[in-house]
């Protein structure tokens, strides 16, 4: 079938019109034909189709460290600045083509990974790993002789129990939280501990599903920080990792598995 | 939350719900880091521009209309013209079309399933057989945002044989694809 000049000159057009790269006046000479032919339109629809296939052959590259976290954070400030909730109706019919227009983010721009400095490259912590993991035996060592103190003598005993524990720990706080899977049940508790430095610490009164979960702390003042990830084992009963904000600052601890966070420890 | 559909998750997002906002990051990251990668060709940039597509995508959800393409190609358009305002604004050159083209035809792929992975690897066998001056205009319209007047003046030749070239390669494509309109 033979083109109709007008379309062969839109025809022309039509890949710069899928890739959304046409200039303004041809664009609109294009989209005023393409509003009174139907094979045009397909053809435009078929065109922008293939490019939409084509932007899927890229590549997928992980980004760094903390990267969701950061995500989550700028969102969370957007959401506190007061960004207004889009009011969830459909937009009206599409134009025949549906590049986003989107503008530049400025350059310059401060970066944002700075809260996220704190975070030990993986692999090089495991002394420091050590380290938490010692002070969280002794500090819940001497909380459990604190306990057994309470069982048998006054509150004042207690405090000074609490207050010699914290002494010996170089801390200045100890708090806990239950550990609670989604539907709720109580797994274990979760010790949230303030010194130099200051960590979290989860004890399981069962060892949880094997498999990678990812930890996030979410601070009162809604940012998001990953912590050291945690491979659970069949024989894995406890956890631990240091925090880059005061215990008092803690929202909840989240450990996140395919994307669910399956056990949760809320600090309210 | 990892079962939803992406339209399920976007519109969540819409809401505002933090669970699914926090399993699209998670899901798409990779995706949109990757395709900001592709044309920045610098880390430190691709995760600012990587971050502002989510935010685009997250003040925006709402807007999204299914009829229009799916999910993954909104938020891949989205984060492709962020990379190339980007680079616009910063006088940077985009990445070496030849190296973003060899990392199109590699095959190397993420978290697609056995059916979109055979439509890939259709696309990419047809992208692979193009000539090379097909292949590198589409390249540069659909990945660098150019138009054809600037893929002539950058390779040194007609705009019309350009117009040409990126025709008859889209058209070999489709053809491959079964696209063709009858």
């Amino acid at each position: 079938m033979t083109e109709r000049p007008e379309c062969a000159v839109t025809r022309q057009l039509v890949p710069e019109l899928a890739a959304g790269t046409a200039a303004g006046d041809e664009r609109a000479d294009a989209l005023a034909h393409l509003g009174r032919c139907l094979d045009c339109r397909r053809e435009l629809a078929a065109t922008t189709d293939l490019m939409d296939e084509l932007l899927l052959l890229v590549p997928e590259e992980e980004p760094g460290t903390g990267f969701e976290c950061s995500v989550l954070a700028r969102l969370n400030e957007e959401d506190d600045a007061g960004a207004p909730v889009p009011s969830p109706v459909p937009s009206p019919v599409p134009a025949p083509t549906a590049p986003v227009a989107a503008s530049a983010v400025p350059p310059g721009r401060p970066s944002r990974w700075s809260r996220l400095a704190w975070l030990p490259p993986p692999g090089r912590n495991r002394l420091t790993l050590l380290g938490v993991v010692a002070a969280a035996t002794v500090a819940l060592a001497l909380l459990a002789a604190g306990l057994v103190w309470r069982a048998t003598e006054d509150d004042r005993e207690l405090a000074a129990a609490y207050r010699h524990t914290l002494e010996v720990a170089h801390g200045q706080g100890l708090s806990a939280a239950p550990l609670r899977t989604r539907k709720g049940t109580e797994i274990g508790t979760l010790f949230a501990y303030q010194g130099e430095p200051s960590w979290v610490y989860a004890t399981f009164r069962s060892p949880p599903d094997p498999g990678n979960y990812q930890v996030h702390l979410l601070s009162k003042d809604g940012r998001c920080l990953a912590l050291r990830p945690f491979e659970a084992s069949t024989k894995a009963i406890a956890w631990g990792g240091k925090i880059p904000v005061r215990v008092s600052d803690i929202q909840s601890v989240a450990f996140i598995q395919s994307d669910t966070p399956v056990l949760t420890a809320h600090f309210g | 939350m990892g079962a939803l559909t992406d339209e399920s998750l976007l519109a969540g997002m819409a809401t505002r719900d933090p669970e699914a906002t926090a399993a699209f990051v998670r899901r798409y990251q990779s995706r949109v880091f990757g395709m900001a990668m592709a044309i920045v060709g610098s880390r430190a940039v691709a995760e600012e521009v990587a971050q502002e597509a989510f935010v685009r995508a997250w003040r925006h959800a709402a807007t999204y209309d299914p009829r229009r393409g799916r999910v993954a190609t909104w938020l891949l358009t989205i984060t492709r013209n962020l990379a190339i305002d980007t680079l616009r604004l910063r006088g940077e050159r985009p990445m070496d079309p030849h190296v973003l083209t060899a990392a199109l035809v590699s095959g190397e792929s993420g978290t697609e399933t056995a059916s979109d992975y055979a439509e890939r690897e259709h696309l990419r066998t047809a992208l692979r057989a193009l000539p090379p001056e097909q292949r590198t205009p589409i390249v540069l319209s659909v990945f660098h945002g150019m138009t054809a007047r600037e893929i002539a003046e950058k390779e040194g030749i007609p705009l019309g044989t350009v117009k040409t070239r990126i025709r008859r390669g889209l058209a070999k494509l489709r053809d491959v694809l079964g696209v063709v309109d009858d």
